[in-house]
């Protein structure tokens, strides 16, 4: 289990616990739950990249208490 | 649940475990594994309390300080040691393989290779140095008897990090041989680049210095000193250190890079041969001072050769006089010629006669007594106009000439000359011979040059009283004037005679070069003017002297005009009969 912090930086900021197995579009599904929102209305970026639903966080190297950028469509 | 502040500022919102597995499993996802032993982590805490949570149950099972970390740093220790063995295992002969093989010893350097190659890349000199200490730990016996290789560098010139390629030195066997009493003998290690280098920057330098002699802008100045030095030096750049493959008992082992030190050891790496061709390079040297005698040669010679000029200069003035000497023939002053002439004589008795010489000598004579008799005349005639023009041209000198004559004669001209002349020059010349006769000895010495200027002329004309005479002169000119008269009477009909003989010479000279002509005219002797030639062909036509010509011709050489010309030729030969014969009928008409 790791914990991904999520921050939109207007306010929201957030420790999301899930799996290094898990897809982008899973992690999206759960953080939309935690932030009230839907989750394709979301965009996730770590470090600039915009990170892809089908794509695991392991793939794109998303470890513990990492921290990916919150955007709204 | 979530803690949302509504004053803004952001804030940590984490949900628990259990909620986020809820969430899962509404979503269809896979559940996180809950952490094992308790289920204490199920209530909302923070990650700081959390920990404190796991110390103290930690402290409750083992009764000492447990940290979550204890587990990676005895990851760390165990890899550690894996570590080390390994290196422990990597020597350059294996221990098992040794101990399989009690012959090991003998046939190790193949065995290195095969251990290079298992190793992969070739190991780092250092590496191997340190494991060699390793090994000697476990196995000292074996150790003692391990070739020591020599290295050509220093280890400071080996660079770490770097994977170097040490090869077996070339070295004449034959030095090997000479050497094998030494105990430091055996075989050297080289690494192939630095050698390449240094023998690069050795070539650049002799290079550079060969050309700084071409341009000879310095002098090589390189003795035998010089080279034993640069030799020396190279020895201690070539600082030696032994290298020890495999383990040896007494190799300090705390200092490893004090035996390096202690085995600097001098060695001549190049073999001597060698050496001296190196050294042959410098010979050039010796050429450029070649060069510099041979340069001191040639300025010897050029200073023999301004020796020799002056010399030659004396030389060219003794040539001077003696063409003064002969130029004396020409110029008028006959007085000179008397010495001078005897002197020319004397020099062709010096040389052999030849009737040639004789046919010369009898010519100048001739032309002496020529000269002087006009040399007379002009006397006469200066006479009778007494006035000595002086210009820069020869009329001064005639002038000269003219009047010189008159003081001179009695020495030049012979008394049987004299007798010819007039009985009152005969006179004046006695006088002259009286005065002369004693100033015989200074006027020879004194021979006046009348080249060098108008002052010496004039002052050696002041003595001998050349104004003088001609004053005098005038009372005289009257009675002498018949005799010249009578002299150039004789002169010209000579001169006429002289004409007429050299235009009958040439004359002939032409009938010799041109033969041709006088055949002509004896061609043209029967020639009559009134006799007209008519030529006629077989018919009786009439032709012209062309178309005569040309049958005469054609005849001789066997030929034909084509039948074109011919025709055209008939044709212009009849035009002419009808025209003949018309002008005649008009004629008659």
């Amino acid at each position: 289990m790791i914990e991904v912090l999520v921050n939109d930086r207007l306010g929201k900021k957030l420790k999301v616990k899930c799996l290094t197995e898990d897809t982008i579009g899973d992690f999206k599904k759960v953080l939309s739950l935690q932030l009230a929102a839907q989750p394709n209305k979301i965009v996730l970026q770590k470090g600039g990249n915009v990170l892809k639903d089908h794509i695991t966080l392991g793939d794109y190297e998303i470890h513990d208490n990492t921290n990916l950028e919150l955007y709204y469509l | 649940m979530s803690e949302v502040n509504n004053s803004g500022v952001a804030r940590n919102e984490s949900l628990s475990v259990e909620e986020t597995n809820k969430l899962r499993i509404s979503l269809g996802l896979k559940p996180i594994p809950i952490p094992t032993k308790n289920n204490l982590v199920s209530k909302d805490i923070g990650l700081e309390t959390r920990l404190e949570a796991v110390k103290k149950e930690n402290e409750s099972v083992d009764g000492k300080p447990h940290f979550i970390a204890n587990d990676k740093i005895n990851l760390l220790r165990r890899r550690l040691t894996n570590i080390k063995n390994n290196i422990g295992k990597v020597t350059l002969l294996d221990e098992q393989e040794r101990k399989t093989d009690p012959t090991g010893d003998e046939d190790w350097l193949p065995k290195i290779g095969q251990r290079k190659k298992s190793g992969g890349a070739a190991l780092k000199k250092k590496q191997r140095v340190a494991l060699s200490y390793e090994h000697e730990e476990e196995d000292d016996e074996s150790g003692a008897n391990f070739p020591i290789m020599k290295l050509a560098h220093n280890i400071s010139d080996i660079k770490a990090g770097k994977d170097i390629i040490l090869t077996l030195k070339e070295s004449n066997i034959l030095d090997d041989d000479d050497r094998g009493s030494e105990d430091e003998a055996g075989d050297m290690l080289e690494n192939e680049s630095l050698r390449q280098e240094k023998e690069d920057l050795k070539n650049l330098e002799l290079r550079q210095m060969n050309k700084e002699r071409r341009r000879k802008k310095i002098a090589l100045t390189i003795g035998s000193r010089a080279i034993e030095d640069d030799e020396m030096n190279q020895k201690d750049i070539e600082g030696k250190s032994t290298l020890v493959i495999g383990a040896k008992n007494n190799i300090n082992s705390e200092k490893p890079i004090s035996f390096t030190n202690s085995s600097n050891k001098l060695k001549v790496v190049l073999p001597s041969d060698e050496e001296e061709s190196d050294i042959g390079d410098f010979k050039p040297a010796k050429i450029r001072k070649r060069s510099k005698k041979q340069d001191s040669k040639i300025l010897n010679k050029r200073k023999k050769i301004s020796i020799h000029h002056a010399i030659k200069n004396v030389e060219l003035t003794d040539e001077e006089e003696n063409d003064n000497s002969l130029d004396s023939l020409d110029t008028l002053a006959p007085t000179l010629k008397k010495g001078k002439s005897k002197s020319e004589t004397a020099d062709l008795s010096s040389r052999k006669i030849t009737p040639e010489d004789i046919a010369l000598q009898i010519r100048k004579e001739k032309f002496e007594e020529e000269e002087r008799s006009k040399g007379i005349d002009r006397l006469r005639k200066a006479a009778a106009s007494p006035r000595i023009v002086i210009d820069e041209s020869t009329v001064f000198l005639e002038s000269l000439g003219s009047t010189l004559p008159t003081t001179t004669e009695t020495d030049t001209i012979p008394k049987s000359h004299i007798e010819k002349t007039s009985n009152e020059l005969v006179r004046r010349d006695e006088n002259a011979e009286i005065s002369a006769e004693g100033n015989e000895n200074n006027f020879v010495v004194q021979e006046p040059n009348f080249t060098d200027g108008l002052a010496s002329t004039l002052q050696f004309l002041q003595t001998r009283g050349v104004f003088e005479d001609i004053k005098a002169k005038d009372n005289h000119s009257s009675s002498s004037n018949k005799v010249d008269d009578q002299t150039l009477k004789v002169r010209r009909s000579m001169t006429v005679e002289e004409v007429h003989q050299s235009i009958e010479e040439t004359v002939k000279k032409n009938k010799q070069k041109y033969p041709a002509r006088g055949l002509e005219r004896d061609a043209l002797q029967d020639y009559n003017p009134s006799i007209s030639l008519i030529y006629k062909d077989k018919e009786g036509n009439e032709l012209t002297t062309k178309e005569a010509y040309k049958r005469l011709s054609q005849k001789f050489h066997g030929t034909k005009s084509n039948e074109k010309k011919l025709a055209k030729a008939r044709e212009k030969i009849k035009a002419r009969n009808r025209q003949n014969n018309a002008n005649n009928t008009f004629g008659f008409i």
